[in-house]
């Protein structure tokens, strides 16, 4: 069930308390269809930030929005405390990896790079260097003198992710960084989103919420254009009030799970091995219910694998946007 | 960074992706045949009649010139060598042609695939219109230097002419054709930006010099000269002028007609969602 509710802004990560990024109240129509209805958002500094929805969520519009390629219908957008059309001011500080735009195809690797790093005001030796420094960060240091348009769907993404990085920007936007790689190659990406956490703030809109939830501080689950839940993947996963344990061959004392006070109900999923617990958070904390479960499962001589609190990141945007 | 080393930037890109591009290279290779073989054939022709008296043949073409552009550039033409002159009208007839085959796509392909993305988080919209206005200019106007040098090299090497007058009338009819140019390069600049799709605006580009000759031909046979001025081939009524005045007047006219294009480009693309 979707919970059409508006978010008040809550600060995303609890990193620091400057805020980077800030929408507010902003919409985007496409004639009488609302894109993107009534968002407000602020993300910190140096926090790893996800746009998460499903098709039609207005996820890339947001993000197009962000990057000034498209201007709001309504509300107000900050970037760096300027607008994103203010392009003097915001140069070489916001690195954009948009999601569809293909590279020249006339145009070689290593003269785009010189010349998008010299459009950020590099010199041109300085822009040489930089370029030859992300090119060889996505493992293409050899695709210099290779024309775009002979570049491998793969090899693009890459080269269109180290466009993004060049100068080493405040903030970098990145719209499906992965869709379409290897997994090797997909994981060389985000480690090196991971790299820049902290020093850079990076805002992902994906598809793939394992990946989110694997590189986010937070995020933002949006629904026909509208934010159903936003805040810390933490927050997100832990909102549901239940926590899930996997067990090993042996016995699983069900009844005595039952009869716990703190919980609600108890399921056990014998194919997966999986039990979850349900409670209510106004009785009890997910730490205080994990203390109590984890001592009636050895007592009675349960193996246990694993504890996680919360539900995934998956479930959790399934039940959102459903 | 300065618009201006923005637009400087971008005028290099274009001068290099032409260079490098296929169809920059087959319109080059266009412009040094079509040089050469029409100076070659224009000599040849001139040659048949080299026996008639000079003195008439100068006045034939001062009288046809006079007919053309009124009688103060038909004096002053008719000096000119008919060739040199045949290359610098057939360059200004060519010129809309020239702006539209080498920068329909420049601006609506890169809106088409999304490419323009790249640029506009980098540069000013307003430099990234004028960058692409001047990389076009500065693309004509190096292949109708190429087609025009080709002529000068044929006629050095065939004709009677000395290089000093081959180099003074040619380059100034070679510069003649440059206003004529920017004006046709500015409404181009303008329709690709107006289209996300390459074909739509090499379309209107076509159909918009069309109607603008035929405004220009209804004008002239109507006598309505006001209808003359929205054509820019139109402005080398001004652009022959031996007098100064009369030549910064069609220069300023071509310049004005491309500063109009291109500010509405400029007008349009900021209001456009890329």
């Amino acid at each position: 069930m979707s919970e059409y509710r508006d978010v008040p802004a809550v600060e995303t990560a609890a990193v620091s308390a400057d805020y980077v990024v800030r929408l507010s109240d902003v919409s985007k129509h496409f004639g009488v269809k609302a894109a993107v209805d009534h968002v407000s958002l602020r993300i910190a500094r140096g926090a790893v930030f996800g746009l998460i929805g499903p098709n039609g969520a207005g996820k890339t519009t947001t993000f197009s929005m962000l990057a000034g390629f498209l201007r709001p219908s309504g509300g107000t957008i900050e970037v760096l405390g300027h607008s994103p059309h203010d392009v003097a001011a915001l140069r070489s500080r916001i690195g954009v990896l948009p999601q569809d735009a293909v590279l020249p195809p006339g145009d070689r690797v290593g003269d785009l790079l010189v010349h998008l790093a010299c459009m950020q005001g590099m010199s041109r030796e300085r822009a040489r260097e930089q370029a030859r420094a992300v090119l060889a960060e996505v493992e293409g240091a050899d695709w210099w003198p290779t024309k775009c348009g002979a570049l491998s769907h793969g090899m693009a993404k890459r080269v269109q992710f180290a466009q993004a990085m060049l100068g080493d920007p405040d903030v970098v936007l990145l719209d499906e960084p992965t869709a379409g790689l290897d997994p090797r190659v997909a994981f060389e990406i985000r480690q090196l989103i991971v790299a820049r956490k902290r020093r850079t703030t990076l805002i992902v809109s994906s598809h793939n919420l394992h990946e989110l939830e694997e590189m986010c501080d937070a995020a933002a689950v949006l629904d026909r254009g509208r934010v159903v839940a936003n805040g810390s993947i933490h927050e997100l996963t832990s909102a549901g009030g239940e926590i899930h344990v996997d067990l090993a061959r042996g016995p699983v004392p069900l009844d005595a799970l039952r009869a716990l006070p703190v919980a609600d109900r108890v399921e056990f999923d014998e194919e997966r091995r999986d039990l979850a617990v349900y409670f209510s958070r106004e009785k009890a904390d997910a730490e205080a219910v994990i203390g109590e479960v984890l001592a009636v499962l050895l007592q009675n001589g349960a193996r246990i694998s694993g504890v996680t609190k919360g539900r995934g990141l998956e479930q959790r945007v399934m039940e959102l946007t459903a | 960074m300065s618009p201006v080393r923005e637009i400087a930037l971008l005028v290099e890109r274009e001068l290099v992706r032409n260079v490098r591009s296929a169809k920059g290279i087959i319109l080059a290779l266009l412009c040094v045949l079509g040089g050469t073989g029409t100076t070659l054939a224009g000599i040849s022709t001139t040659k048949l009649y080299g026996k008639v008296d000079a003195a008439q043949v100068h006045k034939l073409r001062e009288q046809a010139l006079s007919a053309a552009y009124g009688e103060e550039i038909g004096k002053y033409l008719a000096d000119a060598p008919e060739v040199m002159y045949g290359m610098m009208a057939g360059t200004i007839a060519l010129a809309a042609l020239l702006a539209t085959l080498v920068g329909f796509d420049s601006i609506s392909s890169e809106l088409q695939h999304r490419g323009v993305r790249y640029w506009t988080v980098r540069a000013r919209r307003s430099s990234y219109i004028a960058g692409k206005f001047l990389g076009l200019f500065a693309v004509t106007s190096t292949m109708t230097l190429i087609m025009h040098t080709c002529s000068w090299a044929a006629l050095a090497a065939k004709s009677d002419l000395s290089f000093g007058v081959i180099m003074a009338w040619g380059v100034r009819l070679w510069l003649v054709t440059l206003p004529v140019s920017a004006a046709w390069c500015g409404l181009v600049t303008f329709l690709s930006a107006l289209f996300r799709t390459p074909i739509l605006a090499l379309l209107l580009a076509c159909l918009a010099w069309m109607a603008l000759g035929l405004t220009y031909f209804v004008g002239k046979i109507s006598e309505r000269d006001w209808l003359t001025w929205f054509y820019p081939n139109g402005f080398d009524r001004l652009l022959l002028s031996p007098s100064p005045d009369k030549l910064l007047g069609g220069v300023a006219a071509a310049l004005g007609f491309a500063a109009l294009f291109v500010a509405a480009g400029v007008v349009l693309f900021q209001q456009r969602d890329v």
